[in-house]
């Protein structure tokens, strides 16, 4: 079977699923490559490391491999594969933090420390960004989101996500998803006024 | 839809064309007549215009990922296989020691309880020929209230 038979394009991600939990190894394979791309992108989009980004979609594999057998199949793989990421990435951003406030706690007399800890100068008056400066600070911005929002913001823009899809991969209302959207573009809208 | 009801959290869906259509249709009409709406349609499209330019990360080599994936997907699969064989072996065997040591524990004799120790019966024993003045003892409280009787017109009224 060549890649670009039709056999192979019309096997939903489902059925994929399926025939992974009945231990067909390829069938894996097919999904790690459908899925790579948007693993990898989403979880650096909410990460910001490439290391991390590798190591938790990665996972994110490993879990869908080692729990196909659950997935029911009352909501799409996409889905459910999504919900695997961003938990793996906002627990991992939440120990980051935890282990980020001991060490600075830690170096309190340290003056470089204190240096880091002085809000970003902004560009001088009638001075232009860059695309990058302008890039730098839209993350900036994006960081600085509680990791509801900003995992909200990523699934809408980045994977083009309906706020039912995110609510479902969020596992929370639909007007809960509107009320973190709308929350988050308000704050990059003030972290991003000249 | 009333001019005062703005549907702020619908504006991020309804530039992403994902309201059904009445729901579009109301907040379309609320923004032809609410000037601070449009105002906030417009700076919610340059945010999330931002955000899309500034989504692109850098791929990583999807050889070596999907090579690095498989070697963490044996190394995982070796180690369940090992955890599959260890545990029920360990729990066997810890079960087992449990059971002997159940077996081979030396049952307690049961003692009477002991009232008294050694010490405190001596200590009584030796006290015992206060026993023989039993009765002195006991009509020591008679000979006090026949001193009170005595001594009835003594006592001022009033007890004080």
């Amino acid at each position: 079977m060549t890649p670009e038979s039709p056999e192979r394009e019309e096997i939903s991600d489902e059925a994929l699923c399926a025939r992974v939990a009945a231990g067909e190894e390829a069938a894996f394979d097919r999904l790690v490559e459908r899925y790579q791309g948007r693993a990898y992108r989403l979880a650096w989009s909410l990460l910001r490391d490439p290391e991390d980004a590798r190591d938790l979609s990665q996972e994110a594999f490993l879990r869908v491999y080692q729990s196909a057998s659950r997935f029911r199949g009352d909501a799409r793989f996409s889905t459910w594969f999504y919900r695997i990421l961003v938990n793996l990435c906002l627990d991992h951003r939440r120990r980051g933090r935890w282990w980020q406030r001991t060490v600075t706690r830690g170096r309190d007399d340290d003056d470089e420390a204190l240096v880091d800890r002085q809000p970003a100068t902004g560009p001088e008056p009638g001075e232009r960004l860059s695309e990058e400066q302008i890039m730098t600070q839209v993350w900036d911005a994006v960081r600085r989101l509680s990791p509801q929002q900003r995992a909200a913001v990523v699934l809408s823009v980045q994977e083009e996500m309906s706020t039912a899809d995110i609510a479902a991969v969020l596992e929370c209302a639909e007007p809960t998803v509107r009320v973190h959207l709308h929350r988050a573009v308000q704050a990059l809208r003030r972290a991003l006024k000249p | 839809m009333s001019a005062t009801d703005h549907p702020e959290t619908a504006l991020v869906p309804y530039l992403r064309d994902q309201l059904a259509a009445d729901e579009r249709a109301r907040v379309a009409a609320h923004l032809e007549a609410c000037a601070a709406c449009r105002g906030a349609l417009t700076d919610t499209r340059a945010v999330l215009d931002a955000l899309a330019e500034a989504a692109a990360a850098p791929e990583p080599h999807w050889g070596r990922y999907r090579a690095e994936l498989r070697a963490r997907l044996e190394a995982r699969r070796r180690a369940t296989v090992w955890w599959r064989r260890t545990v029920p072996v360990a729990v066997s065997a810890t079960l087992a020691a449990a059971l002997l040591l159940l077996t081979l524990r030396p049952t307690p004799v049961e003692q009477p309880p002991a009232s008294l120790t050694p010490l405190e019966e001596t200590a009584l024993g030796a006290r015992l020929d206060m026993l023989k003045h039993y009765e002195v003892v006991q009509r020591l409280d008679m000979l006090d209230e026949m001193d009170t009787v005595r001594n009835l017109d003594v006592v001022p009224v009033g007890g004080r």
